[in-house]
C-alpha cells in the first residue's frame, strides 16, 4: 500500500473512530477480503459536508456490526436488545462523528464546514459494488463484522 | 457534592454515551437530566437546577444557538455554563459560540478526560473533592 494512501485521513480516523468510540478492535482490509452476508441486508450513513470543499461520507455495514457499535457506545451488553431507532441512530451518529473529524484531521481546524444530518437507509448489493469503484474508499474489518467508509467531492 | 447535568442533543445514543462517559469519570453525579432540543431544555430548566449544560448544535425545533439566545435573556439560566459538544469544531466557530455566552467546547467523540478537563474547567476543581 502506497503511503499517502496509508495515510489518508479517512483511513486514519476511520479507524480512530471505530477503535475509540465505537470500542472495536479494526483493521483495515481490501474490498475482496470485506465478506458481507450476501443474505443480510445492507445499510448505509451517508453525510453531506459543506464548507471548504462539499462532499459526501457514506458508511456501509450490516446490522451485526450497527448493533456491536451501539452496544459498545452505550455500554449496554449484547444480549439486551436495542431498537431500531436506537441501532438506527448509532449509525447515524457515527456518520456525524467520522464526517467531523475527517474534515478536521483532512483541512485544519481553521476551516469551517458544516455536517448536515446524516441520512440512514438500506441499499441495494449494487451499491456496494459501485463504492469499490470510488477513488477514495476503505474497507475495515471491525470485531469480525465488515465496514466499508468512503468519501466523494461533489462537482 | 454531585453535578446536576443537563444534556442537550437530539441523538438519544449519544445523550446515553455522555451520561456513560460520565460514570467513567470520578464525577459524582446528582440529577442527569436529558432534552432533544433546546426548547425541551427550556421546559425542563424551568422547574430544575442544573450546574452545567452539554448542549449540541444541531437540532430540530430549537438548535444550540437558538438556545443560547433564550438562555442569555435570563440573568439565572445565564449563569449555569454551557459546554457545546460539536463535531465542527473550527476556531471561527468556536468563537462564534464563546460570543454567544458559551464557556467551554468539546469535540465529538467526547473520552472521560476531556469531559473531566471540560467540567474542571468551568465549576472549578471544588466539587472534584
Amino acid at each position: 500500500m502506497s503511503k499517502q494512501l496509508e495515510n489518508h485521513p479517512l483511513r486514519t480516523v476511520s479507524l480512530k473512530v471505530l477503535e475509540e468510540w465505537g470500542m472495536m478492535l479494526a483493521d483495515e482490509i481490501s474490498s475482496n477480503e470485506a465478506e458481507f452476508d450476501p443474505d443480510a441486508p445492507l445499510f448505509m450513513s451517508w453525510v453531506d459536508v459543506r464548507g471548504v470543499i462539499d462532499g459526501a461520507l457514506s458508511i456501509v455495514a450490516q446490522r451485526d456490526f450497527i448493533n456491536v457499535l451501539a452496544h459498545n457506545v452505550l455500554g449496554t451488553d449484547e444480549s439486551e436488545e436495542l431498537s431500531d431507532a436506537e441501532l438506527e441512530d448509532a449509525f447515524c451518529e457515527m456518520g456525524n462523528i467520522l464526517a467531523g473529524n475527517f474534515f478536521t484531521e483532512a483541512f485544519g481546524n481553521e476551516v469551517v464546514f458544516e455536517i448536515i444530518k446524516p441520512l440512514v437507509s438500506k441499499v441495494e448489493p449494487e451499491e456496494l459494488e459501485k463504492l469499490k469503484k470510488r477513488k477514495v474508499k476503505y474497507f475495515f474489518i471491525a470485531d469480525e463484522h465488515p465496514v466499508a467508509v468512503t468519501f466523494s467531492v461533489k462537482a | 457534592m454531585a453535578y446536576n447535568v443537563l444534556v442537550v442533543d437530539d441523538s438519544s445514543i449519544i445523550r446515553k454515551a455522555l451520561r456513560k462517559t460520565f460514570t467513567m469519570t470520578n464525577l459524582e453525579v446528582g440529577n442527569f437530566l436529558e432534552a432533544e432540543n433546546g426548547k425541551v431544555a427550556l421546559d425542563i430548566l424551568k422547574d430544575s437546577w442544573v450546574d452545567v449544560i452539554f448542549l449540541d448544535i444541531n437540532m430540530p425545533v430549537m438548535n444550540g444557538m437558538e438556545f443560547m439566545a433564550e438562555v442569555r435573556k435570563s440573568k439565572e439560566l445565564s449563569a449555569i455554563p454551557v459546554i457545546v459538544v460539536s463535531t465542527e469544531g473550527s476556531k471561527e466557530r468556536i468563537d462564534e459560540l464563546k460570543n454567544a455566552g458559551v464557556a467551554n467546547y468539546l469535540r465529538k467523540p467526547v473520552t472521560p478526560e476531556a469531559l473531566l478537563t471540560a467540567i474542571t474547567q468551568v465549576l472549578g476543581e471544588g466539587k472534584n473533592e
